[in-house]
């Protein structure tokens, strides 16, 4: 094969200098590659003609350019960025940059002027999941030895960080014996937000770019940490099996539901839970199930420390409770917390015909099943956890997992089926994807209704023949969304256009109706669910109406490089 | 007092959840579960009119000055809950009030020293026990300031290695371990960042070692070397291990000894050298290969290891390691595997002959009484008599287990299922049983039949010199066939009273001695302890589970 040699130079994608020591190298078939020099040139030679996937590395940078996969937001090591270069003979220069990651450090001083070692600090990036604007955790790190944490690999965004809370001391021991609440004295460190903020609604908002060194110093003031006792209260129809083992877990949630970094356990030998709480407004909230039995001898005997099997526990027992209270100057011990078996939510599905003839797409094998997912919403840090719903296939109506608690939740939902597309989904007449899934106290909803039509539309979307040519160098992409300009839980993931791999590409199984295409020259994650955003966007987006049961083309404008 | 170990393991599973929460939401996975510790079903402890206390002063056992603010606490004893906590005040004196006659283990910590129970040795500690005529009021709780140790890796030209593995090892005394004569032991491990820092915090004093495992950044290494394409690629690199004060040669690392509570600085520079290719054998078997695996070893530890290499084993039965760093391995290849020590310092053909052949043990667990042993049942073997292999584990179920490619050598087998043991009390290999838990491996694979008791009794009984009990003395409980010696010798420290409990017993004859002072002694030799035996009180232990065997004789402290 012949063999040809490649040049270029790689540059700081913040400054344009050109970069030394960074690291260009080929995959496939002949791995190869080379480091810069201190002009920031780089020269392969070997390197067999036809496409080739390039990666271009260095400590401290990051390539963003990569079509495959949203700008990470932490970097360890190298990233899995790739080029796609279409090597020929006498091929003009390569031009790489990388992009500076950034950094968030500080010193974290204890009011009691202990070294404030081993103190946990979180960090949230503001970032986009399925077209809504989130505060994600990140990454954790500890305290050093003199106070100081580090979150190095950062791409450009916005981020915030707290502290979890921290006791005083750590005792060799969760759970404090009964009449033991008033003589046990410990003292902590409340989580807090930087810069001083009990929760995310006050943290100040961290914003860093082009290689930026933030700086985020945090001091903890020492306070009571009181001992909050609540007693599980079975519902009857356990009583009977009231010393089974239960799977306890405990979340601490502030005055407004919002779940804390405080940590709860549960005392088997009392059926009650434990946690520590300094002065505020709380809530304990309780999910149980039965523990699956362990092992037992053949003589009838059982390892010792292992529970007896209770035959009547269902492994989907699920339970759960909360209670209100405050905390206030001393011990907390009379809460009761009444456990409940958890709802599940059954989804009416119904289907709209159009009399257009059904074409199975994969004719003979069983459709995978309709998935309904929900990620949580409201504001606190565990916003966009996402979890499964319910499943099932559009005849007749679908049960939702009873393991749900309550909160209010965004609706996600995808349809395999090609020949089926989403109509609506509302709860209680009211929009999903408008309004959040809020499930109460058991976790039940108001009804639930997913409705489905089979009339769906094709979208042929295609490259201009003058970004449709493949030359030899660098290859240029696109990012494409198409955004209905309607109510729908269905996400949007975006599509990538390459000369490569011909230009062009049919979306199906989209609802009939009107669209906006938005086409990007590098790889975007759009906050289509937010009107602001997508407002500031409109003059950019192509709008194309899809007809029932017909197919569109498009020919998308591309913007320039 | 024994530690309760199932308590510690679930605050350290709690720990890791607090820890996890991050990963558990990202990963969209179940919410932490809250650990169900709390095995024992102890009733609260008796609201009795009795008042007794528990009062002293903490100090650092670094420099006898008082401890302020430090946390102490009164655990209970069954169940390992917090009864009663305090602080120490600006004189680190503290006092615990108004408690019931009992046991209470005590518990001392403070941001920066090292949490720690009273008088504590190993796992073991002194309970204190209140009740009349018992002085629990002038305690002195020593606890040691954490020692720091901390650097920076750097590469060629001065840059920082960043994702640097940095793995900590320590000189133990030999009373520690259980196995071996091997005393550099790993004892943390950590990554540098991306300024190339690392830091071990809460060390204990001692002497240490640090060794670095990395590779350039830039490294790239062909999978399979063709001919004309970058035949000496300046890419082509990698680190050696290199020890603290960088070298690569293990002889010379330099011993880092860190004194309690001090903070010491260990900077590594690492250099690139021309990375080696190994071509392993990596037999056909039917369908599959055998792939071979290389692994780094450090003191005689495996820090990390590669399986497979590239290559296409099923035409040429040949794998090719690249990038790999000069220096120490254990290869196992082949079939039957064979496990040998390479020293690594050019490329080529690794000798498929090399080395002693691993074989293969299976075997069952049996009751006393012959019935195979339920459930899963974690299964480990560990190198005895000074060889450097590493242990290793696998679950048996319904009572079978089998470790593949085991080097010859002495082993001794353990089992536990749910963090209980199940002590191993004869091993029975060709026909011969022999008592306690050792067997040997030789040059073929053998199928042995481990004995594990499941009636455990616990010995209980006083530490006594002059009538008067006893503290903080070294109990052991030493079983009459010296060939058991390993596999039913079990240790307790005696509490503020001079009481003990010695816990796991199976049947059996043993000796129970007490020895003041006697932490530093190399227990796991029976020579070395001989010499106490005479002064031991005998007991004999009867087959009946669950039993309390209570000694009527005080045993004296030598």
């Amino acid at each position: 094969m012949p063999r040809v040699t490649v040049q270029g130079v790689v540059k700081n994608a913040a400054t344009g200098e050109p970069l030394p020591r960074a690291l260009v190298r080929i995959e496939g078939d002949a791995v190869t590659g080379a480091l810069t020099d201190g002009e920031g040139r780089f020269e392969i030679s070997g390197v067999p003609l036809g496409p080739q996937a390039f990666q271009v590395m260095k400590p401290g940078f990051i390539d963003t350019a990569s079509p495959f996969m949203a700008p990470p937001t932490v970097i360890n090591g190298s990233s899995n960025s790739e080029h796609n270069v279409y090597v020929a003979s006498g091929m003009t220069d390569l031009s790489f940059s990388l992009a500076p990651t950034n950094a968030i450090s500080g010193q974290v001083e204890l009011s009691t002027g202990d070294h404030a070692q081993g103190i946990a600090v979180m960090l949230l990036r503001r970032s986009v999941q399925d077209g809504r604007a989130i505060w994600q955790p990140v990454t954790n790190a500890r305290t050093n030895s003199d106070g100081a944490y580090r979150f190095a690999g950062l791409t450009d965004g916005t981020y915030a960080v707290f502290t979890e809370p921290a006791m005083d001391s750590e005792i060799p021991a969760f759970l404090v014996e009964g009449g033991g609440e008033q003589a046990t004295i410990r003292a902590g460190y409340p989580s807090i937000f930087y810069p001083d903020a009990a929760d995310l609604s006050g943290a100040s908002r961290i914003t860093v770019a082009a290689g930026q060194q933030a700086q985020a110093n945090l001091l903890l003031t020492e306070e009571p940490f009181h001992l909050v006792r609540a007693a599980l209260v079975l519902p009857h129809s356990r009583n009977d099996s009231a010393d089974a083992p239960l799977n306890v877990n405990v979340s601490v949630l502030d005055g407004q539901g919002h779940q804390l970094s405080y940590g709860g356990q549960y005392d088997q030998s009392t059926h009650s839970v434990q946690a520590f709480l300094p002065d505020g407004a709380y809530a304990l909230r309780v999910t149980a199930m039965a523990t699956p039995p362990g092992p037992v001898f053949t003589d009838g005997s059982r390892p010792v420390g292992i529970a007896a099997p209770r035959p009547n526990d269902r492994p989907d027992d699920s339970l759960i409770g909360q209670v209100d209270f405050p905390v206030a100057g001393q011990a907390v011990t009379h809460l009761r917390i009444p456990l409940t078996g958890q709802r599940s939510n059954s989804i009416q599905v119904s289907v709209i015909r159009s009399g257009i003839p059904p074409q199975p797409d994969n004719p003979g094998a069983q459709p995978a099943p309709i998935a309904v997912m929900i990620s949580q919403a409201g504001g606190s840090i565990n916003d966009g956890m996402v979890t499964s719903f319910a499943e099932g296939y559009s005849t007749g109506p679908m049960e939702t997992n009873a393991t749900t608690g309550p909160g209010s939740y965004w609706v996600h939902t995808t349809i395999p089926q090609k020949t089926l597309c989403e109509a609506s989904f509302t709860a209680g007449g009211a929009s999903l994807a408008r309004e959040p899934l809020v499930l109460g106290a058991s976790g039940s909803s108001v009804p639930l209704a997913l409705t489905l039509r089979d009339d769906c539309a094709s979208l042929k979307i295609s490259l201009p023949e003058s970004a449709d040519v493949q030359d030899a160098g660098e290859e240029r992409y696109y990012t494409l969304y198409v955004i209905p300009d309607f109510d729908s839980t269905t996400d949007i993931t975006p599509v990538v256009l390459r000369p490569s791999s011909g230009g062009s590409l049919t979306v199906d199984g989209l609802t009939p109706g009107s669209y906006h295409v938005y086409t990007f020259a590098s790889p975007v994650q759009l906050e289509y669910r937010n009107p602001e955003a997508m407002a500031a966007l409109s003059q950019h987006g192509q709008t194309v109406v899809l007809d029932p049961g017909g197919t569109s083309s498009l020919v998308v404008e591309v913007p320039g490089h | 007092m024994i530690r309760l170990g199932l308590k510690l393991s679930a605050r350290i599973l709690g720990q890791r959840c607090a820890d996890m929460a991050l990963a558990v939401m990202l990963a969209f996975s179940p919410r932490c579960i809250a650990q169900n510790a709390a095995s024992s079903q102890t009733a609260p402890a008796v609201t009795s009119p009795a008042s007794y206390r528990i009062a002293g002063q903490v100090v650092n056992a670094s420099t006898g000055e008082a401890v302020r603010r430090a946390t102490v606490a009164a655990l209970g004893a069954d169940n390992g809950q917090i009864v009663q906590s305090t602080q120490t005040d600006a004189e680190g004196h503290f006092a615990l009030e108004h408690l019931a006659p009992g046991k209470y283990p005590l518990t001392a910590s403070r941001r920066g020293f090292r949490t720690s129970f009273y008088d504590e040795h190993d796992e073991y500690n002194s309970a204190i026990v209140t009740g009349p005529d018992q002085d629990t009021s002038h305690l002195v709780f020593r606890i040691m300031p954490g020692a720091v140790l901390h650097g920076v890796v750097t590469g060629d030209g001065g840059d920082p290695v960043e994702n640097a593995s940095v793995v900590l090892f320590r000189r133990e005394h030999a009373s520690v371990h259980a196995q071996g004569t091997e005393d550099i032991r790993q004892s943390d491990g950590t990554m540098t960042d991306d300024t190339g820092a690392y830091e071990f915090i809460n060390l204990q004093a001692g002497e240490y070692f640090v060794a670095v495992i990395a590779s350039p950044w830039y490294a790239m290494h062909a999978p399979v070397r063709r001919a004309g394409v970058n035949e000496d690629s300046p890419l082509d690199v990698a680190y050696p291990v290199t020890f603290f004060d960088s070298t690569t040669d293990e002889a010379a690392a330099t011993p880092i000894e860190l004194e309690a509570g001090i903070r010491q600085q260990a900077d590594i520079s690492l250099h690139a050298v021309p990375a080696l290719r190994l071509q392993v054998a990596a037999p056909r078997k039917g369908s599959a290969v055998v792939q071979p695996e290389l692994r780094t070893m450090v003191f005689g530890a495996q820090v990390s290891a590669e399986g497979g290499g590239v290559g296409d084993p099923m035409r040429t039965g040949v794998v090719e390691f690249s990038g790999v760093a000069p220096g120490r391995y254990e290869l196992v290849q082949g079939d039957p595997p064979r496990v040998s020590e390479l020293d690594a310092g050019s490329s080529g053909v690794v000798d498929p002959n090399g080395g002693a052949p691993a074989v293969t043990v299976t075997g069952m667990l049996r009751s006393p009484a012959g019935v195979a042993v339920p459930g899963d049942v974690n299964v480990e073997l560990n190198p005895t008599g000074g060889h450097n292999q590493t242990s290793m584990q696998v679950n048996a179920r319904k009572g079978e287990f089998r470790f593949d490619a085991v080097p010859g050598g002495t082993w001794s087998i353990s089992a536990s299922t749910q963090g209980n043991a199940l002590p191993v009390v004869a091993v029975s290999a060709a026909g011969t049983v022999m008592p306690g838990n050792q067997f040997a491996v030789k040059d073929r694979s053998i199928s042995i039949v481990a004995t594990v008791s499941s009636s455990l009794a616990r010995v209980q009984g006083f530490a006594r010199t002059d009538g008067k009990g006893v503290a903080g003395a070294m109990i052991m409980l030493v079983p009459r066939q010296p060939s058991a010696y390993r596999a039913l010798v079990r240790r307790d420290q005696s509490d503020s009273d001079g009481s003990f409990s010695l816990r796991d017993v199976p049947a059996g004859q043993y000796t129970v001695i007490a020895i003041l002072d006697g932490w530093n002694l190399d227990w796991n030799d029976r020579e070395t302890m001989a010499r106490y035996l005479s002064h031991g009180v005998a007991v004999t232990v009867s087959d009946q589970p669950g039993g309390v065997v209570r000694l009527s004789e005080s045993v004296p402290v030598q």
